[in-house]
């Protein structure tokens, strides 16, 4: 893997698909270095899930720190605080640290989206994200992040369903039961 | 779980048009976001409109108009 397979992703019109291909691209060295493959968060996991419906650009990422530094200076990145970034290639990833907050069982739950045949990512999972945005709607009385927890119960209902019983545990300890129970009594997830 | 990138797209397309017709998504409508964002994020924010900025100036047409090629 080096630089030149990242400039085939100019190519990609699309910039969400390009994204996507990037971060595939990253977690394909990062397992091939025997590490753990990262897993997209935050608003990056929105736009995989909603398709495009919802972006700033950057891409927020969990992944095991030395491989995902190691790699990431080799490409030529260059790093802010947190933030590596390739104004060459229009790449901006902002790490968050090599694990989930929200412990192992929602590491274990991640989701895996399948780009091509030789290319996927490791995504937080519906359940887990969806809980995040209500936690926004009610704490920041951030309303679209109701409407993006609305739109994930929806796909993931369509998408093979949500685990009703981890996200109502969730939502219980977060003390947001009554948004959850208002999404999903709208026919959906 | 595991879906392909496609079979995700075209769910996501179904739920938009669905949810536009209930009328619970109002493509027209400002968002505006109320959650804040940390002063690292906001840096990156700034940073990639600069860079995109640089990377497609934007310029005036024959009429006079501005043209946003990073819209195109």
């Amino acid at each position: 893997m080096s630089k030149t397979v990242l400039k085939k992703l100019l190519a990609i019109k699309d910039e969400s698909k390009r994204r996507a291909y990037f971060i595939a691209l990253l977690s394909g060295e990062i397992a091939r270095r025997g590490a753990e493959l990262p897993i997209v968060v935050g608003g990056e996991a929105v736009e995989l899930y909603t398709q495009g419906r919802y972006t700033t650009g950057d891409i927020d990422l969990k992944a095991p720190k030395e491989v995902f530094e190691a790699i990431l200076t080799e490409w030529g990145f260059e790093k802010q605080g947190r933030i590596w970034f390739s104004s060459e290639y229009g790449l901006y990833v902002d790490w968050l640290g090599g694990s989930l907050d929200e412990g192992e069982e929602a590491e274990k739950r991640t989701n895996i989206i399948a780009l091509d045949s030789q290319n996927e990512v490791r995504v937080i999972s519906f359940e887990d994200l969806i809980i995040d945005r209500l936690c926004a709607a009610k704490y920041w009385k951030d309303e679209d992040s109701l409407i993006w927890a609305k739109s994930l119960a929806k796909i993931a209902g369509k998408a093979g369903g949500l685990d009703r019983q981890y996200i109502v545990r969730r939502a219980k300890s977060e003390e947001i039961s009554d948004l959850l129970f208002s999404i999903l009594n709208e026919g959906d997830g | 779980m595991r879906i392909t990138y496609d079979e995700l797209r075209k769910i996501a397309c179904e739920v938009r048009a669905e949810m536009i017709e209930r009328g619970e998504i109002d493509p027209g409508k400002k968002r505006i976001r109320r959650k804040p964002r940390d002063p690292e994020k906001s840096e990156l924010l700034y940073r990639m409109a600069i860079d995109r900025l640089e990377q497609y100036p934007p310029y005036r047409d024959d009429k006079g108009r501005i043209v946003l090629p990073w819209f195109r």
